[in-house]
């Protein structure tokens, strides 16, 4: 095993990581203020990802794409908040469940109508399409670095947005303690929208940078989704910070252990044995990286107990 | 003898308001310590720390001599601590004799619970009665709890209180909302109770508080200004100002 | 006076008794089918509607009694009598190991964790050899009763009605017992209930583990009647079309289960002859439910629930 081959998939899980990271996000800050489970979240990731893969389609244009893929995704995301969520923010749990579950089945077969079964692929920008050499014998897609650098470009506005901005501070404030929501000041409806609208495009703009290596299809949206909750717990319901450091801890353990696992059971196992038990252990990895954090925090890494 | 109940230095802050600053306090058995303090002093918060709702900063908590600060709340019931609460939480949909019948099971442990079933139901109605007889709400047992006059609510917290047979009692403002008569026959039953159990009062009602107290302190911005026989207490001159500068109110010397 | 619930269950009962006696064996299966997606909802409505807590994993233990099943079949083993009762305690055991890591948490954890260790299993399933990968496992015919063949639909069915009211009449038994109600004052006021002495999470774990238990019966039986045990009874699709049948029957009504999987069953049967694209009138149908509804059929039904979520 080489150093390349290890520094590559560190590359993947960092790259995983902040995808997941920006998804996370919003659905700890729409947590934290609004008090809203939502399963519909990851739509809004296929959403960006179906509406840029078409206007490439069309285009051929990766910026117009992305700026299409995003947008749809805020706009979707603030009409259905205004329209539908709003009236929720009150109610329990089991119905705020039940509305987004809703959600997703309409929306995903919404999808299914408007653009059939199949998917759809999407490709990277020229510019980007090409793998470059970061060491001697370790060629990446240089397309995936990028998506590493748009995450981490987001990392940095966002972490001023909400340490520097007087906006920023109060939502934060209000995430982590529901109590502060109401210091949020009059304007709470607007508030929510720019939450929401903000959690809506962190996970359009996830859908969108992901779209050119995955494939673009019904149903991804809820596979990131449930990965993206075990984020979100094991940061901390409401810390955004949490979400940052659980995220990266998901996308590392997720890439390594996929890439180790069968190296490390081969050890002990037979070959013919290894690659029937392998991919089943590799995707339980994060799963086992949440039961041992809840049992010894079952707040989460940041997250604070009453 | 070492006192029932030992607090040391505890300390609680919501956010940027220090709600209880190293507070000390001792209850010593079969005695009626009454803490008084205007609103918003910290008494609730208080209780609630030592009943295990709420956990402290910094601080600990000695019951009979075992550190208790760590435990969750129904080990401290099960050691005989018990809590009455300021904004009654009963449950609103069951009767008054469900209420305290949920109260009475508690005491039972749970695998047998689950064993003793339908028929074990009727094995309650005894000290449940027994229990509404005491607190005098036998004649309201079968209404739903919901429905209670606040000074029944009252009781009835009370009536629950007292069914594990606790041997330190919480009472958050047992008389608020009561008339003078209910006030006084439960003021005859805090009184007639301390040969059971020590209690820990927290009250308003100053006439009360001196009726019953063997002790008091008082707590003012989450601190304890004084503490002592309630004679000395009302005396001391610090309490005086406290309570002349935050509610207006003299303490009846 | 009989109480009015006792009627309506009576009633419910009579009609899937009547089944087979009228119609075909189409509506026969059908009408199985809603009783066994009931009893999996039962168990979940025992979780949710009396111990108040949201699981959106729940469809684990449903595929976890039906791979007990499946795997059974493909070792040889068709007798109910084994085949049963260890797909209850395979769900039990699971149920007792998710449950009390679930636990550590309470509200919007709860569900996210519950979500994710029912997806974990569903991994596993989809891709460990040994459990037939994403093709599931097929069992050659249906399980036999004491040695007695099921293989006709009626005696499936009426062997199933049987299982569902008997575990109907259990859930109801325990609700009322004193551990019953113990639950249920957890679920109206946790802190309450731990500052009389009771320990929340141990009485919670245990109606955790009895609706997986519960649901694991139902897995079994799911199995019998597809014959097969797939990926899909473990999804989080599952999970939710669980969750919406508690919802649709009435949270905490427990009966109402059995009405919820029916009008979810039957909707299902209708909409897809109109549409393929039927789940984009489910969605907004479950929303309207869900914002307007009140507590579901059971709640239309008695006017006076028995249990409500807060
Ligand atoms: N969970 C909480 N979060 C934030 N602040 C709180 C919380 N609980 C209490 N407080 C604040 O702590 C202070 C003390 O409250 P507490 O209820 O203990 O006072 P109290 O002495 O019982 O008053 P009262 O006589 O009115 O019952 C109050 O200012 C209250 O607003
Ligand atoms: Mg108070």
């Amino acid at each position: 095993m080489s150093a390349a081959f290890v520094l590559a998939q560190l590359l993947n899980g960092l790259q995983l990581g902040l995808m997941l990271f920006l998804l996370a996000a919003g659905l700890t800050l729409i947590f934290g203020i609004m008090g809203l489970v939502n399963l519909a979240h990851g739509s809004f990731y296929m959403i960006g990802a179906f509406v840029a893969a078409t206007l490439q389609a069309w285009t051929g244009h990766f910026a117009l794409a992305l700026a299409g893929g995003v947008g749809a995704a805020i706009i979707l995301g603030i009409a259905v908040e205004s329209a539908l969520l709003r009236p929720l923010y009150r109610r329990g749990h089991l119905d705020q469940v039940l509305v987004t579950f809703g959600l997703i089945l309409f929306f995903n077969e919404a999808t299914r109508l408007l653009w059939g079964s199949g998917g759809l692929s999407m490709q990277p920008p020229a510019v980007l399409a090409s793998e470059i050499q970061l060491l001697p014998g370790l060629p990446y897609p240089s397309y995936r670095l990028a998506i590493s650098g748009v995450g981490c470009l987001v990392v940095v506005l966002l972490s001023l947005l909400l340490g520097r901005t007087r906006i920023g501070m109060l939502i934060r404030a209000g995430a982590r303690d529901h109590a502060m929501v109401s210091a949020l000041g009059v304007n709470i409806k607007l508030v929510y929208s720019l939450v929401f609208g903000l959690g809506a495009m962190l996970a359009g703009l996830a859908g969108v940078m992901t779209g050119p290596i995955i494939a673009v299809e019904v149903g991804m949206g809820e596979a990131i989704l449930i990965q993206t909750f075990v984020v979100v717990v094991l940061g901390g319901i409401g810390s955004v910070k949490g979400s940052f450091v659980a995220a990266l801890a998901v996308g590392l353990a997720d890439s390594l252990g996929r890439a180790f696992l069968p190296l490390l059971l081969g050890g002990f196992l037979a070959p013919t044995t290894v690659s029937a038990v392998a991919p089943a252990a590799a995707s339980t990895v994060i799963y086992l990286l949440m039961a041992a954090t809840l049992l010894w925090r079952p707040q989460g890494l940041l997250g604070h107990r009453r | 003898m070492a006192a029932l109940l030992e607090v040391r230095g505890l300390c609680k802050t919501f956010g940027a308001l220090a709600v209880n600053q190293s507070v000390d306090l001792t209850v010593e058995a079969n005695q009626i310590h009454a803490l008084i303090g205007p609103n918003g002093a910290g008494k609730t918060t208080f209780l609630a720390q030592l009943a295990g709702d709420i956990r402290p900063d910094a601080g600990t908590i000695l019951f009979d001599g075992t550190d208790i600060t760590g435990l969750p709340a129904h080990r401290r019931a099960h050691l005989g601590i018990a809590r009455s609460y300021q904004v009654a939480r009963l449950f609103p949909d069951s009767t008054v004799h469900d209420n305290v019948a949920l109260a009475v099971q508690a005491c039972s442990r749970w695998a047998r619970s689950v064993g003793r079933a339908a028929a074990g139901i009727g094995e309650l109605n005894e000290p449940v009665a027994a229990l509404l007889e005491r607190v005098e709400l036998a004649h309201r047992s079968r209404i739903p709890a919901g429905i209670l006059a606040h000074g029944e609510r009252r009781k009835l917290e009370l009536a629950m209180a007292l069914a594990s047979r606790p041997r330190l009692l919480l009472l958050d403002e047992p008389l608020a909302g009561m008339g003078v008569e209910e006030s006084q026959a439960t003021v005859a039953l805090l009184d007639r109770l301390r040969r059971d159990a020590a209690i820990l009062l927290v009250e308003h009602d100053v006439q009360a508080v001196f009726a019953l107290a063997d002790r008091m302190s008082v707590l003012v911005f989450g601190k304890v200004l004084a503490s002592g026989d309630p004679p000395t207490v009302r005396r001391n001159p610090e309490v005086q100002r406290a309570y002349l500068a935050t509610s207006g109110e003299v303490p009846p010397c | 006076m009989i109480p009015r619930r006792l009627v309506v269950i009576g009633l419910i009962f009579a009609v899937l008794a009547a089944v087979p006696l009228y119609g075909a064996d189409y509506y026969t299966g059908l009408a199985t089918k809603i009783m066994i997606f009931g009893l999996a909802a039962l168990g979940l409505d025992a979780l949710v509607g009396i111990g108040g807590m949201i699981s959106f994993g729940h469809a684990a233990f449903f595929g976890i009694g039906a791979y007990v099943a499946g795997l059974f079949g493909k070792s040889g083993i068709d007798e109910g009598l084994i085949v049963w009762p260890t797909a209850i305690a395979v769900a039990a055991l699971f149920g007792a190991v998710i449950g009390s890591l679930s636990l550590r948490t309470r509200g919007a954890a709860f569900i996210m964790i519950t979500l994710a260790f029912a997806q974990m299993l569903f991994f596993i399933a989809a891709s460990l050899p040994a459990l037939g990968t994403s093709d599931g496992i097929g069992l050659p015919h249906r399980n036999s009763l004491a040695g007695h063949s099921l293989g006709r639909a009626v005696d499936f069915h009426y062997v199933v009605l049987l299982l569902l009211a008997g575990a109907l009449a259990l859930t109801d038994f325990l609700a009322r017992t004193p551990f019953g109600r113990a639950v249920d004052g957890i679920r109206q006021n946790e802190p309450r209930m731990g500052a009389l002495g009771y320990n929340p999470t141990i009485y919670q774990l245990a109606c955790f583990i009895f609706g997986a238990a519960v649901t694991g019966l139902a897995g079994a039986l799911v199995a019998n009647l597809s014959l097969f045990a797939a990926p899909d009874n473990l999804h989080w699709m599952t999970s939710g079309t669980l969750l919406v049948i508690v919802i649709l029957g009435g949270v905490g009504s427990l009966f109402g289960s059995v009405l919820g999987a029916a009008v979810l069953i039957v909707l299902e049967e209708v909409l897809a002859e109109v549409t393929d694209h039927w789940m984009m009138i489910l969605g907004p149908v479950l929303i309207a439910v869900v914002l307007f509804g009140g507590n579901g059929l059971a709640g239309f039904l008695l006017r006076r629930p028995h249990g409500r979520t807060s």
